[in-house]
């Protein structure tokens, strides 16, 4: 039944950290915008924040962590503010440094950073998105929006902050916009779907909005100066093949040209303008360059999407395909109901080999400008923040891929690269590191059976670091993987 | 099928005997369930018609009472709720109620349904539309 994935020991996903804590199911994972901390809601109706422990010669992580926030056992923490002595030489451990909870009734299904990283939505199963707003180092509801009849299935923000998308079991999209003085006030409620709205999500360049729902279709939808309608339907009895079964998520590629949907039904499908057809290298803009860069050279117009299903990816998965993420690097990550979690790629996985080794000796040489490959995980078992987890104990160690062991000048450019590159890497956006190869047929470069013991649940790639990847499950447990 | 022979005249008209009692049959057949059918249509008709009739009645009371409110308290209404109290109004007026027909009498309720439930959430009562519960809003300015 499975397509055998090509040259299966080309790449791999390895496992740098698992992060116990949540009490109960994780649904979802949300990177924040720079990449350096990590969002994760569960059943237990918590949001835990994660992030990376420096190395003392570093500058202090950007959230340190307040005790009103953290409960449980963190009082075994050490410290990471500015001048602490903890060094655990370039190694750096991922740990728990805020939970947000007391706000939800019920299940958080689903969370969203704002932009500019200052703020989170959550959705939960108790019909109410909240918004949270980080003053100081402690994080604190500042809104609430009602509507929805009953449970929220997924937020998001659009790309330039103004306006929130949520979808849920109600079968409306409803969009909000924010106002000063953290207002939030109801925009549109669009009842196109005829069932259960699963995910939205905005595409790069804002205009266009995605939802993705249990009656097998993708809605797209643009705003006509008046409200917001529905500019395209892919699959149900549409022109097309489309879903044959709920469509679980969506996700846009790096240059917003083409959009990648996965569903029950086993198949992640691509889908791509009409207009593109065979015009090489579609608009590589960088997804910083705001909505003006889109839509050059024959390929989407956001304003006027008119896509068609370009590519089936199928054979690959045995269950239901719950989450996808297509990264900035082109690869796409997907997890399933059989507990594992795929990476696709276009063009020959040996190529793809050669040009992540090649951009690690670039790290290697210099740390300043460079990519950020040579900012390696070790392995942290979580066991803080809140109650023992049952476990995940893989304390894989990785060596840094400078093969700098504990050296502090490389530990600081691993953290700079994490803070200064960060930003830099969002500026080149779509131009950065690309191990595909355009144009060229899709297949599986990876696959991690068993990557957690049960559903995943939600995948999701380091926006700064475009070779981690952040995984989470029915299992309770968070996990971060490096592409190698 | 008995080939129509005139040594089979009188087999014939035994042998068809099945086929006319078959025929027979289709056409009770179709003219009790037309009969049936037509019951059944009016009895699904009338109850959703009251359905629609009843929901889109309840966000014209709606908008009724918002008026009224808003006459007492015109600042009440900011501009982008003024103009989704008038775009309501536009898609009840062009409802089309008394044309069950009309294709686009499902789009345009679940249009209305949308734009009622903006309208509601700006003014804060978020109370859905559920016939069966004695609707309790709370008006909070």
């Amino acid at each position: 039944l499975f397509q055998p994935c090509q040259k299966m020991d080309c790449l791999s996903l390895e496992l740098v950290a698992s992060l116990a804590g949540h009490q109960d199911r994780v649904w979802s994972v949300a990177w924040s915008p720079k990449g350096d901390f990590l969002a994760s809601c569960s059943g237990d109706k918590t949001v835990r924040i994660w992030t990376r422990r420096a190395g003392a010669t570093s500058p202090p992580a950007a959230a340190a962590p307040s005790a009103a926030t953290i409960t449980g056992n963190d009082s075994v923490n050490p410290t990471t503010c500015a001048g602490s002595n903890t060094i655990i030489g370039a190694q750096q451990q991922w740990y728990c440094c805020a939970i947000l909870d007391q706000c939800h009734s019920r299940t958080i299904r689903n969370i969203a950073w704002s932009p500019n990283g200052k703020a989170l939505a959550t959705a939960s199963f108790d019909a109410t998105v909240a918004i949270w707003e980080l003053a100081g180092s402690v994080w604190e509801q500042v809104a609430e929006l009602e509507g929805h009849e009953n449970e929220v299935k997924c937020v998001t923000w659009n790309p330039d902050g103004r306006l929130i998308a949520t979808c849920g079991r109600d079968r409306s999209v409803w969009i909000w916009e924010s106002l000063p003085g953290r207002e939030f006030e109801c925009v549109d409620v669009k009842q196109g779907h005829t069932q259960d709205v699963k995910a939205v999500r905005w595409h790069p360049a804002g205009e266009l909005l995605v939802s993705a729902s249990y009656d097998d279709t993708i809605k797209l939808w643009n705003y006509d100066g008046d409200e917001w309608v529905c500019s395209q339907t892919l699959g149900g009895c549409g022109p097309g093949s489309g879903h044959s079964s709920t469509v679980w998520d969506v996700s846009w590629d790096p240059d917003g040209q083409r959009l990648a949907s996965c569903s029950d039904d086993l198949t992640i499908k691509l889908w791509e303008s009409r207009a593109a057809g065979a015009a090489p290298g579609p608009g590589r803009l960088a997804v910083s360059g705001g909505s003006g860069g889109y839509g050059g050279g024959g390929g989407l117009v956001p304003s006027r999407p008119d896509l068609r299903c370009g590519t089936t990816l199928s054979g690959y998965h045995g269950r239901t395909i719950f989450s996808l993420d297509w990264g900035p690097t082109g690869l796409i990550a997907s997890g399933d109901g059989e507990d594992c979690i795929c990476v696709f790629g276009q063009g020959d996985p040996e190529m793809a080999r050669v040009v992540l080794r090649a951009s690690e000796e670039e790290a290697r040489q210099g740390p300043a400008g460079t990519n950020t490959s040579s900012v390696s995980c070790d392995g942290g078992d979580e066991r803080r923040g809140g109650g023992g987890g049952s476990g995940g104990g893989d304390t894989t160690e990785v060596d840094p891929d400078d093969g700098s062991g504990a050296s502090g000048p490389d530990a600081d450019a691993g953290v700079s690269a994490l803070r200064d590159d960060g930003k830099e890497r969002l500026g080149k956006g779509s131009t950065g590191l690309r191990p595909g190869q355009e144009g060229q047929p899709w297949g599986l470069w990876t696959r991690v059976q068993s990557a957690h013991d049960a559903d995943v649940n939600c995948v999701r790639w380091n926006p700064a670091h475009p070779r981690l990847l952040a995984s989470c499950s029915d299992d309770r447990l968070v996990k971060l993987w490096w592409l190698r | 099928m008995p080939e129509g022979g005139d040594d089979d005249d009188l087999f014939g008209q035994v042998l068809c005997v099945e086929d006319a009692s078959i025929q027979q049959g289709r056409e009770d057949g179709v003219r009790d369930g037309m009969v049936a059918g037509i019951a059944e249509g009016r009895e699904l008709g009338v109850q959703k018609g009251y359905e629609i009739g009843q929901e889109v009645g309840f966000y014209a009371g709606c908008i009724r009472t918002w008026r009224a409110l808003q006459a007492k308290e015109p600042d009440l209404v900011t501009d982008r709720m003024e103009r989704g109290l008038a775009a309501l109004e536009e898609m009840i007026r062009d409802f089309p109620l008394y044309d069950p027909q009309n294709e686009s009498l499902h789009d345009n309720l679940e249009r209305l349904r949308g734009r009622f439930k903006v309208v509601a959430s700006g003014f804060g009562c978020l109370q859905d539309y559920y016939p069966k519960e004695a609707a309790q809003a709370s008006w909070s300015f």
